[in-house]
C-alpha cells in the first residue's frame, strides 16, 4: 500500500512524499515502542510520586504525633528540634526551585 | 420582653473583643515580618524585599489603626459594663494595662510614624531601627494582655480583704502559672497569622501569573516561616493543654466532650457531638477510637474526666468550648499538613507551580486569624462561669447598668464596627488587586538623625526631581 503524504507549504507536484508499507511499518514500531517506553516511565514515575507523598504524609503524621506529645516530653522537644532543622536544611538547600 | 443586662454585657464585650483580636493578631505578626523583610533587604539589597515591605506596610498600617482604635473601647467597657470586676480586680489589673500604655504604646507611638512615612526621610538603618521597635512594641503590648488575661485564667499574687483584692506578690501577678505558656502561644499564632497572609497573597498572584518575583518569594518565605512556626505551635499547644487541665480542668473536661466522670478505656476522639448540658450526656457523637487515649492521656488505654467532675453550676457550655477547640485544633492540623507539603514539593522543585497547593494557600489566607478567634474562646468560654477563675463569677461582675443602654450601644458598635470591616477589606482588597508598586533600590538618606532633617533627604529624588520640574514651570 501506498501512502502519499502531503505537505503543506511546497510545490505541489514536487511535495508529495511516497512511503512505502514497510518504510511506515518500521517506522510505526518504532514509534509504539517509544510510546510504549514513555507510558512505562510515566508508570514509574507515577508509582515513585505515590510513594514519595504517601512517605511524607507518614513522616508528617509520625512527626505530629511526636510533637504533639504522645511519646512524652523529651521525645516531643528531640521531634521538634528534628522537624525544625531539617526544614530549615530543605529550605537552604532548595531556595530558589523553579524560580526563573 | 425581658433583656437580662448581665447577657448583654457579655454579648457587647465577646462582641468588641472578637473584632479587636482580629487586628493586633495581624499587626503583630506583620510588624516582625516586616522587620525579617526589611533586615533581609538591607543584607541583599535585592529589590523584591523592599517592594514586598511596602506591600505589607500599607495592610499593616491599616491594621494597626483599626486595631489601635478598638482596643480603646474595650478598658472603657470594663468600667462601663464590667464595673464590679474593674472594682475588684484594679489593683492587680489596672498596672498592668497602664504599662502595656507606658511601654508599648509609647514605644510604638514613637517609630511608627518614622516606619510608615520615614521611608524618603531617614536613612534606611534608621528605618529598620523604627520597624524593630514598632515590632517590639506589638510583643510587650501582647506579654502586658496576655499577663492580665492569664492572671484572670489563673490568679496568683492576690489576697482577698473585705470584697477587695490586693496584690500581695507583683512578680507572681505578672508570671501567673499559665502566662509563660499562654504569651508564647498567642506571639505563635500572631506570626503564623501572618505567614498564612503572605503566603496565601503570594499564591493569588502566581495563580493569576502576576508579580512574579514577588509572588514567589512571598510564598517561599511564608510556607518556610509557617512550617517551622506550626511545628512550635503544636508543641506549645499541648503544653498549654496540660497547664489548663492543671489549674482549670472543667476548661479541657469541656473541651474534648466527655461527660461521664471517667470515659471508656480506650477512650475515642470525638470531631462531632450533639451535647445535652440539662441531662449531662451527648445525644450523638462521632469520634475516632483510641485516639483520644492516644492524644490526651498519652497512652493506648488511658481514660479521659468528663464534665461531670465539675459541679453542675460551675460548668462552662460545653457545645462552645467543644467547637471553638476543634476548630482551632483542625486548622492547626491543616497547618501543619500544609507545611509538609510545602517541604515535599520544595524537595520536588513544585511550590510554585502546583496549583491545587497555591489554591489550598489562597484559602487558607484567613486561617490564622480564625484559628487565633477559636483559641480565645476556648480561653473565655471554658472559663465560665468564672470572670476571674475561682474569685469573681461573670454575673457577679457586670456594672447595674440598665439592659436598653447595653442594648442601645451594642447596636451602635455593631454599625460603627461594620464600617470598620468594610473600609479595610475593601481596601485591603484595593492594595492586593493593584499588587505592589514599583520600588525604588536606592537608600535615601545618610541613616543619622542629624541628617535626617536636612531638606535634601526630606524627600525621594522623584518628587524632589518633581518639584524642580514644577518650579522651572
Amino acid at each position: 500500500m501506498n501512502c502519499e503524504h502531503e505537505v503543506r507549504g511546497g510545490n505541489a507536484t514536487d511535495s508529495r512524499v511516497n512511503m512505502t508499507s514497510s518504510s511506515m511499518q518500521a517506522n510505526g514500531d518504532s514509534q509504539s515502542n517509544r510510546v510504549l517506553a514513555s507510558e512505562e516511565l510515566m508508570k514509574t514515575s507515577d508509582k515513585l510520586h505515590r510513594v514519595h507523598a504517601a512517605t511524607a504524609a507518614f513522616l508528617g503524621v509520625l512527626f505530629f504525633f511526636i510533637i504533639v506529645g504522645v511519646f512524652g516530653l523529651p521525645l516531643a522537644i528531640a521531634g521538634l528540634a528534628v522537624f525544625v532543622l531539617g526544614a530549615i536544611v530543605v529550605f537552604r538547600v532548595f531556595p530558589t526551585e523553579g524560580a526563573k | 420582653m425581658k433583656l437580662d443586662p448581665s447577657i448583654l454585657a457579655r454579648i457587647q464585650f465577646a462582641f468588641t473583643v472578637s473584632f479587636h483580636i482580629i487586628f493586633p493578631t495581624m499587626s503583630i505578626g506583620l510588624a516582625s515580618f516586616l522587620a525579617v523583610i526589611e533586615a533581609l533587604w538591607l543584607k541583599t539589597k535585592d529589590p523584591t524585599y523592599l517592594q514586598i515591605y511596602r506591600f505589607w506596610l500599607n495592610i499593616f498600617a491599616m491594621g494597626f489603626g483599626i486595631g489601635v482604635v478598638t482596643g480603646i473601647v474595650l478598658s472603657f467597657e470594663f468600667g462601663l459594663g464590667f464595673a464590679r470586676f474593674a472594682q475588684m480586680a484594679g489593683p492587680a489589673i489596672g498596672p498592668l494595662i497602664a504599662l502595656e500604655v507606658l511601654t508599648a504604646f509609647f514605644l510604638e507611638a514613637g517609630f511608627l510614624g518614622i516606619m510608615l512615612f520615614g521611608f524618603n526621610r531617614v536613612g534606611p538603618k534608621l528605618h529598620f531601627f523604627a520597624t524593630c521597635m514598632v515590632a517590639l512594641g506589638t510583643l510587650l503590648s501582647a506579654s502586658w494582655i496576655l499577663s492580665a488575661n492569664s492572671w484572670m485564667q489563673t490568679p496568683a499574687g492576690v489576697a482577698i480583704h473585705g470584697g477587695q483584692l490586693t496584690v500581695v506578690n507583683w512578680r507572681h501577678v505578672l508570671t501567673n502559672p499559665s502566662w509563660p505558656y499562654r504569651l508564647p502561644h498567642m506571639l505563635t499564632a500572631a506570626y503564623l497569622t501572618a505567614s498564612f497572609m503572605v503566603a496565601g497573597v503570594g499564591a493569588w498572584y502566581l495563580l493569576r501569573g502576576k508579580h512574579q518575583d514577588f509572588a514567589r518569594r512571598t510564598v517561599a518565605l511564608g510556607t518556610a516561616f509557617a512550617t517551622v512556626l506550626i511545628a512550635g505551635q503544636v508543641f506549645i499547644g499541648d503544653i498549654v493543654y496540660g497547664t489548663m487541665l492543671k489549674y482549670q480542668p472543667s476548661k479541657m473536661q469541656a473541651a474534648e466532650g466527655f461527660w461521664e466522670k471517667q470515659s471508656q478505656s480506650p477512650a475515642p476522639y470525638y470531631w462531632f457531638i450533639i451535647p445535652d448540658q440539662k441531662n449531662q450526656r451527648n445525644r450523638f457523637a462521632l469520634g475516632t477510637p483510641v485516639l483520644g487515649s492516644i492524644w490526651l492521656t498519652h497512652s493506648l488505654k488511658g481514660r479521659v474526666e468528663g464534665l461531670k467532675n465539675t459541679p453542675r453550676e460551675l460548668q462552662p457550655r460545653m457545645a462552645l468550648v467543644f467547637y471553638a477547640f476543634r476548630i482551632m485544633y483542625c486548622l492547626a492540623m491543616l497547618m501543619f499538613a500544609m507545611g509538609i507539603a510545602s517541604l515535599w514539593l520544595r524537595l520536588r522543585g513544585t511550590l510554585f507551580k502546583s496549583k491545587w497547593f497555591l489554591w489550598m494557600l489562597v484559602s487558607m489566607t484567613p486561617s490564622g486569624i480564625i484559628a487565633t478567634l477559636a483559641g480565645w474562646y476556648v480561653a473565655e468560654t471554658g472559663r465560665q462561669p468564672w470572670v476571674i477563675y475561682g474569685i469573681l463569677r461573670t454575673v457577679d461582675a457586670v456594672s447595674p447598668v440598665p439592659a436598653q443602654a447595653l442594648l442601645s450601644t451594642l447596636i451602635a458598635f455593631v454599625c460603627v464596627y461594620a464600617v470598620f470591616i468594610t473600609a479595610f477589606l475593601v481596601f485591603t482588597f484595593r492594595i492586593i488587586r493593584r499588587g505592589p508598586v514599583e520600588a525604588p533600590t536606592y537608600a535615601e538618606a545618610s541613616g543619622s538623625i542629624k541628617n535626617a532633617f536636612r531638606p535634601y533627604v526630606l524627600d525621594s529624588p522623584k518628587r524632589l526631581a518633581d518639584n524642580q520640574f514644577s518650579e522651572r514651570n
